[in-house]
């Protein structure tokens, strides 16, 4: 009787208790199969909870094996959160962004599996005037490195734990604001040699200052690392009506790496953090062949800047236009025993010299709506120039040699929406690439003859297009059929050969479908709440860009994807 | 499987079961570094949280009708707040586009998409039209062309109710 009293009163308590919060989420459920393996099967749901100025968010996660990443099974993030006005007390999984994010930006990207999340406490103070941020906790940030065993390309295989502690002090006055930060990190940084944790400490202090005008606006922040570890970046825009002018510039030099331990973070620390998430300085693609040839940063060593205008040239059209370059900072030269050697400088402006990995980009495009809200388009031209790798650089006496591998591309982005009285609508995408690819040799000797070039394509130029038709009725449903098609592949790639699948095969009488992925897409949605991705083909494999920081995506051959979106 | 269609039956009912559907009393940061709660704009008349980046094609074929809501029905109280993802790499570039396009609504600033977390953003753009006591009426994932038919009825409705 004791125990039915209890149990009753407990579950008055609990009903009464939680009809007082109120409580939503959302869900993803994932699962594909294909040909060659890459299969998964993520679920996931995220649940918020809040009461007066409570806040509770909790993810968990059954992936078994998720599309990319360590396989989780329950909870995999959870925060509680106090706020009001002036104070905000947060514990549990804490994402924040602080500036421009050169000291410290906290990213969860499940596109490029990268978390760079504490787990603890947060306490902010702010007024109008004012604002105090106090924050510390655990960190443990899994990467992918081939520098350890175990590599895979869709789980990370070397992690390093990090404990944080973190402030801010900031002041707004007028159209001014400015601000302090500190960090401080305590590293355990796993040596692949020793098989040990190596103990390593930073402590990083930066300066922010912003103008915030009705025409004009600019920001200014400034990072030491350590000894001599330092970052800067600004950006600012003059308004003239409605056209913008703008400017982003970084200088970003936290470590001197040589061209064969450039991206090596197993074996090399002390270089940026990787919560340090800086910004790229440079024209974010969303496109599917241009985002293939991203740029990728170097946090360590790289320094540049990105000039931009927009502004309208019809009623509902923008031209926008982007010019982006930057470099590293020195030239590294091979000595007689073939060891790199740093080698000159430049620390204003981005060096154009090869040797020096330089990065240009020009980007235009217009878009909008023509008849009158009928017809959206988009047409872009992108002109790409990067050098990717610098194999060697040997200089002795008057004669110099060096080796490197750039990437040279021309691409035009084409993006058409038509959509007619009734409810339904056609879209095209349609996107040109010709790419250059390979590695150009340089010797002044009389008999080595100047200047060769040798393509990493099995052709001498490869040529990409991207078609994708798509025919949507408002508010239920869309359908897509995609086309990525290539004349020829890189020689590495080349020996894996694939199988067409059945969309392929139906394409084959029209052109060569031996380089062609092709993929059907449908979308129902059963509700505003709920959304159900149907998907069947091929995806072309290849490097994947966020942020600037890439990794490989295997390709997905011959399989289907189901994806289901809920939210409540 | 039947783990599948066990997370498909929790997930589905469990949040029917409990609680309600309400809004915190956010606090949104503005182009200028300023912050603004949520419950400001509330206090006027319904409001619809639109969610996009500079990015995202589909937001951009959007906007210009949420323009026109917000000058349509921006008189009765009604507001459209629109909160760009757009993390530190294209952060520099929302002043300008919203500039260019001539945009009249507020917009906001979620760079590390916190508040696109607490208000169960799934994918882009995420539409969320909130009446005045902070309850959801209407939630929509996406944009297809017309999709802005259904979004004006929701807008008129949530209206109505507030009047």
């Amino acid at each position: 009787m004791n125990f039915l009293r209890c149990f009753l009163s407990t579950l008055m308590f609990v009903t009464i208790g939680l009809s007082q919060i109120s409580f939503s989420g959302n869900s993803y459920i994932g699962h594909g199969k294909s040909e060659n393996d890459f299969n998964f099967s993520e679920d996931r749901i995220d649940l918020n909870a809040h009461w007066k100025n409570w806040n509770g968010w909790m993810q968990l996660e059954f992936g078994n094996p998720p599309e990319l990443g360590r396989n989780m099974k329950g909870l995999r993030k959870f925060r509680l959160e106090y706020s009001n006005n002036s104070y905000t007390i947060k514990l549990g999984d804490l994402y924040e962004f602080w500036g421009k994010g050169l000291l410290l930006n906290m990213v969860d990207d499940q596109s490029i599996d990268l978390d760079t999340g504490i787990r603890g406490g947060l306490v902010n103070w702010s007024n109008n005037k004012f604002h105090f941020e106090l924050l510390g906790g655990n960190q443990e940030i899994w990467r992918l490195s081939n520098q350890v065993t175990d590599f895979d390309d869709r789980v990370p295989n070397y992690g390093i734990e990090n404990t944080i502690f973190a402030g801010r002090a900031g002041v707004n006055y007028n159209k001014w604001s400015g601000g302090f930060q500190f960090l401080k990190a305590a590293e355990d940084h796993p040596n692949p040699g020793t098989k040990q944790a190596d103990k390593i400490n930073h402590q990083l202090y930066s300066f922010i200052l912003s103008y915030f005008g009705e025409s004009s606006d600019f920001n200014i922040e400034l990072v030491q690392k350590d000894v001599d570890g330092l970052g800067m970046y600004s950006d600012g825009n003059i308004y003239v009506g409605t056209w913008s002018f703008g400017y982003s510039y970084k200088n970003y030099h936290f470590a001197n790496l040589s061209p064969f331990y450039r991206w090596d973070f197993v074996n090399h620390t002390g270089g940026a953090l990787t919560l340090q998430q800086m910004p790229t300085v440079y024209k974010e693609h969303n496109t599917s062949l241009l985002g293939k040839i991203t740029h990728q940063i170097d946090f360590n060593d790289e320094l540049g800047f990105h000039l931009r205008a927009e502004g309208p040239l019809f009623d509902e059209t923008v031209l926008s236009m982007h010019y982006s370059q930057s470099s590293r900072h020195n030239e590294w030269v091979m000595n007689e025993n073939w060891e790199w050697q740093k080698k000159g400088g430049v620390n204003g402006f981005p060096s154009t010299n090869p040797l020096y990995n330089p990065f240009k980009e020009f980007f235009a495009e217009i878009n909008g709506y023509v008849f009158p809200n009928r017809l959206y388009f988009v047409i872009g031209f992108a002109s790409t120039e990067d050098v990717v790798d610098i194999y060697s650089n040997r200089v002795s006496g008057s004669s110099q040699s060096y080796h490197y591998e750039f990437l040279e591309a021309k691409t035009i982005p084409t993006h058409f929406t038509y959509r007619f009285n009734n409810a339904y609508s056609v879209d095209i995408l349609f996107e040109y690439q010709e790419k250059k690819k390979g590695v150009n040799s340089f010797s002044n000797l009389p008999a080595m003859g100047k200047m060769s070039f040798t393509s990493l394509f099995l052709k001498d130029k490869q040529i990409n297009r991207f078609v994708s038709f798509g025919l949507a009725k408002s508010p239920k449903w869309s359908a897509t059929l995609s086309m990525d098609y290539s004349n020829t592949e890189e020689w590495v790639v080349v020996a894996d050969g694939r199988k067409n699948n059945a969309i392929e095969k139906a394409l084959s009488g029209l052109w060569d479908t031996s380089l062609t992925w092709a993929n059907f897409e449908f979308v129902y949605n059963v509700s505003e709440k709920t959304r159900l991705t149907l998907s069947y083909g091929s995806q072309r494999g290849g490097v994947y860009c966020s942020n600037g920081v890439c990794r490989y995506i295997q390709p997905f051959e011959n399989g289907y994807k189901l994806g289901i979106n809920l939210s409540f | 499987m039947k783990k599948l269609i066990l997370f498909c039956v929790i997930a589905l009912t469990l949040p029917n079961l409990i609680g309600q559907n309400k809004v915190p009393n956010l606090k949104l940061k503005k182009l200028n570094g300023k912050s603004v709660m949520l419950q400001d704009y509330l206090e006027k008349g319904p409001v619809l949280v639109n969610f996009w980046a500079t990015w995202c094609a589909p937001c951009k074929k959007e906007m210009v009708y949420l323009d026109q809501f917000e000058k349509k029905y921006g008189k009765v109280g009604f507001a459209v707040l629109a909160i760009s993802t757009d993390s530190q790499k294209s952060l520099s570039q929302v002043r300008s586009y919203i500039r260019s396009k001539k945009y009249s609504f507020d917009v906001f600033l979620d760079p590390n998409r916190q508040i696109f977390k607490k208000l169960n953003g799934n994918l882009m753009p995420t539409n969320i039209l909130i009446d005045q006591g902070g309850e959801i009426l209407w939630r929509h994932y996406g944009y297809l062309p017309g999709d802005e038919t259904k979004m004006e009825k929701e807008i008129r409705l949530a209206l109505k109710k507030s009047s």
